[in-house]
């Protein structure tokens, strides 16, 4: 069997005492854009904090690219082509729009390609290089996340984790993030999404995963898209 | 009777005194300010650093030491300033930092390793009072008042090194990526920055910066082991007073202390220029809590 782009084998993590995920396990071939669902709580963002080693694993595995980056320091992480966008607005907010672009791209590799990736950046943005030089916490809700997902790009992921993207954003805004995304992926660059809402991955993923009380609860594959009815079964076991 | 020539010279020594006096506090105020900045914690141990610095470049620089002239004691002495800062942020700061209760701990942590560093000093060089050459021999006229060599030289450095400091924190990979640190650690984290690096290297800067201000007082006060007790004062109320978590509050309230400093010595004598310093400093901290430039 080949290496798989992401292997988790039961990973078992939490904050302090508290266990959140509860020997997770989950298999990401190279090439498939996974779509990530599941009520809020229930360990999403908890999971991608220890994916990136902001949270230690207690224990299982984390394999990347075939490479053990189990409890490895976020820089190594970044560095080996795993990148994650955090939810909300993580964003330095008193550098400006181009500074915080430019840090995305702190690794030795990625910096010596960021006048090239920044361009491109630019090209799937175009507002953000009409605010280049604005500091990021006068930019909007949209205009963050945005920065946010072109940070990530500027580290030359190999895997892209986009958590909870379109987080309180409106309706156009989330379209506008949709597009932008299917050009990301479009690119080449294997995708991971996590998303409240089922119906904004339907057209982007080509596989989903339930998450729920800490560990992978169901998951549905096939070209065949998703269907409405099997997203509310899996959120309420049966409809 | 007041004429307007002794009201002019009486300004003029004003500005004289009160130009060296902000300029050292600069220099006092920048490290502690960049730590706090980045780390988010007040370092005890600066003024303990300033005072090493001095012992070790009168060490270094003296004919009673190794007579290798005040250049190499300078920055040798820099350089221990800055090594002894990564040593204190390995053994004092980095353990704890994450922690909910970091900047009482940090207190705590920093001000016994003030005690325990003037305490070695103490031991090593000694109870007898030394002093360092002044960097330049003769004086100065500025606006009509004599000030020394050394002085003029620390009025013309104090604000040469904020400008190199705010050119290296905005131009360069590692001072974006110490400002960065300092705004959300979280995302430095996933931009691949090596947090802890960072923290260490703003830490031996701060240091070395302490070191410097030092030296420099080392050659205008005697050196003892308490040598930066004031100065460390001094420059927690600079930094306070200008904002906690701006550089440009920092340099603004050095000067502002500074000039209050020489206004009030000139006018109400030296004796009760303290007590209005902290009494015009607590006033103002109810008006604006954030100091004049601090983010709230």
């Amino acid at each position: 069997m080949s290496d798989a782009a992401l292997e988790i084998r039961s990973l078992h993590s939490g904050y302090g005492r508290v266990p959140v995920l509860h020997g997770i396990s989950a298999r990401i071939e190279p090439g498939e854009t996974v779509g990530l669902i599941g009520p809020n709580g229930h360990g999403k963002s908890t999971l991608f904090r220890t994916l990136s080693g902001l949270l230690p694993a207690w224990s299982g595995s984390v394999h990347f690219l075939g490479r053990d980056i189990t409890n490895k320091s976020p820089s190594a992480i970044v560095e080996s082509g795993l990148i994650h966008v955090p939810q909300g607005n993580t964003l330095f907010p008193d550098l400006t729009v181009q500074e915080n672009l430019w840090l995305g791209a702190f690794a030795k590799g990625p910096r010596a390609e960021r006048r090239k990736t920044i361009e491109r950046v630019f090209s799937l943005f175009p507002r953000l290089a009409e605010r280049r030089g604005q500091r990021c916490r006068t930019l909007s809700g949209g205009e963050r996340q945005m920065v946010a997902i072109g940070c990530g790009l500027m580290g030359l992921p190999k895997l892209l984790i986009l958590d909870e993207p379109t987080l309180g954003l409106s309706p156009k805004l989330k379209m506008e993030l949709r597009d932008a995304i299917a050009a990301i992926i479009g690119s080449g660059v294997q995708t991971i999404i996590v998303e409240q809402d089922p119906e904004f991955l339907q057209t982007l993923a080509t596989r989903f995963l339930l998450v729920s009380e800490g560990a992978v609860h169901a998951e549905i594959s096939g070209a065949g898209g998703l269907e409405h009815q099997r997203i509310v079964e899996m959120y309420f076991g049966h409809a | 009777m007041v004429t307007l020539d002794s009201l002019l010279l009486g300004f003029q020594s004003i500005f004289a005194s009160g130009l060296v006096l902000a300029s050292l506090y600069v220099l006092m105020a920048a490290g502690l300010a960049l730590v706090w900045n980045t780390l988010g914690i007040f370092n005890f141990t600066h003024g303990a650093l300033m005072a090493v610095a001095a012992y070790v470049a009168w060490t270094v620089a003296d004919p009673r030491g190794l007579d290798l002239g005040l250049a190499v004691g300078v920055i040798v002495a820099i350089l221990v300033a800055a090594l002894l800062g990564l040593v204190i942020n390995y053994l004092l700061v980095a353990p704890f930092l994450g922690q909910k209760q970091i900047v009482l701990i940090a207190v705590m942590t920093t001000l016994s390793g003030a005690f325990f560093i003037e305490n070695s000093a103490l031991l090593i060089w000694g109870p007898r009072i030394k002093q360092l050459d002044k960097f330049v021999e003769g004086n100065v006229k500025i606006a009509g008042t004599t000030i020394s060599g050394h002085e003029a030289v620390i009025i013309v450095v104090a604000p040469l090194l904020m400008l190199g400091l705010w050119a290296f924190l905005r131009f360069t990979w590692t001072g974006s990526a110490i400002r960065a640190v300092a705004q959300n650690r979280e995302f430095a984290e996933l931009s691949g920055i090596r947090v802890k690096r960072m923290y260490a290297i703003a830490f031996a800067i701060a240091a070395a910066l302490a070191g410097f201000a030092g030296i420099m007082l080392g050659a205008i006060r005697f050196i003892t082991p308490g040598l930066g007790g004031e100065p460390l004062l001094k420059a927690l109320i600079v930094v306070i007073l200008g904002g906690l978590g701006s550089m440009p509050g920092t340099v603004l309230g050095a000067y502002l202390v500074g000039f209050g400093e020489a206004i009030s010595t000139y006018f109400l004598g030296a004796y009760w220029t303290q007590a209005m310093l902290f009494l015009v400093f607590i006033a103002f901290l109810v008006l604006r809590p954030n100091g004049l430039l601090g983010k709230p």
